[in-house]
């Protein structure tokens, strides 16, 4: 015969502090959601470099493949051979129609020239399969 | 027959709010820590194009400022102080110059000039390869 009551037994349960990790969840939610907005993924463009231009694109063969960002008026422009061109969707365009990849591209850089055009000349020769790519600065 | 009075054994209670803390704490502290270790990487506005290949480790991390200034390893350098690091690193390298691992991480909004003269100098070393930080834009 068992003079115990069970029921003592039976209403004691485990209790978790949930106090400070309910705090903690919090703390890592304002840190994720303030922090994902500056990460940015980085990547590479590579591309070789050669001191001295190679040669100036003829106006009407597009062979080499040479991109030179020129001033034009007050802006720069892509120029290839005699075709003048301001977006780099267009250069895309154009170079995808080379037959000649395996020789490569070179992007002519003045000083002057916006950084910004002179990566995207870069990633438009990449994006238009040519085997290497080379930045000539240029005076 | 048993009188006595059973004396309900108590529950061992793990008490987890000391270690969920500890656990979070390290967890933060492990994931600030490679972002405060970035100190070669300045907070540039880097051209937003998408790359042609995932960022590699690279020996020397040369940043350009939207107004021009190089920036290695926080602190401001010359063209000639990056020429004197590249040597270094060419030595190091035991003159193999192939294995000089460069990445330029220019500021898109500036120009070309600084870069030019950046790749000018390498060029004369007889470093031959860069690679261009750029940034993959956000969907």
């Amino acid at each position: 015969m068992r003079l115990t009551s069970r029921g003592v037994q039976r209403d004691r349960k485990i209790e978790l502090a949930m106090t400070s990790m309910i705090d903690m969840t919090f703390l890592l939610l304002i840190f994720f959601m303030t922090t994902g907005g500056f990460m940015t993924i980085e990547r590479d463009l590579d591309s070789a470099i050669k001191e001295r231009p190679s040669g100036r694109a003829a106006s009407s063969d597009l062979e080499p493949a040479i991109v030179e960002i020129t001033r034009v008026g007050s802006g720069y422009v892509y120029r290839v051979g005699s075709r003048e061109l301001t977006t780099a969707r267009e250069l895309t365009d154009l170079l995808r129609k080379f037959p000649n990849k395996i020789d490569g591209a070179y992007v002519r850089v003045s000083d002057g020239a916006p950084f910004e055009m002179a990566a995207a000349a870069i990633q438009s020769c990449k994006d238009a399969r040519f085997l290497s790519v080379a930045y000539v600065p240029i005076d | 027959m048993r009188l006595g009075k059973r004396r309900a054994t108590p529950l061992p209670e793990l008490n987890m709010t000391p270690m969920i803390d500890v656990v979070f704490q390290l967890l933060i502290f492990f994931m600030l820590v490679p972002h405060m270790t970035r100190v070669n990487k300045e907070l540039l506005e880097l051209p937003k194009l998408s790359g042609t290949e995932d960022q590699q480790e690279s020996a020397i991390t040369i940043n350009i400022t939207r107004d021009g200034q190089i920036i290695v390893t926080n602190e401001p350098r010359t063209v000639a102080g990056v020429v004197e690091m590249v040597s270094e690193e060419i030595r190091r390298l035991g003159g193999d110059r192939s294995r000089v691992k460069v990445l330029v991480r220019a500021d898109h909004r500036g120009t070309s000039r600084m870069v030019n003269q950046v790749v000018s100098a390498l060029a004369k070393l007889g470093v031959h390869q860069i690679r261009v930080g750029v940034e993959v834009p956000s969907r």
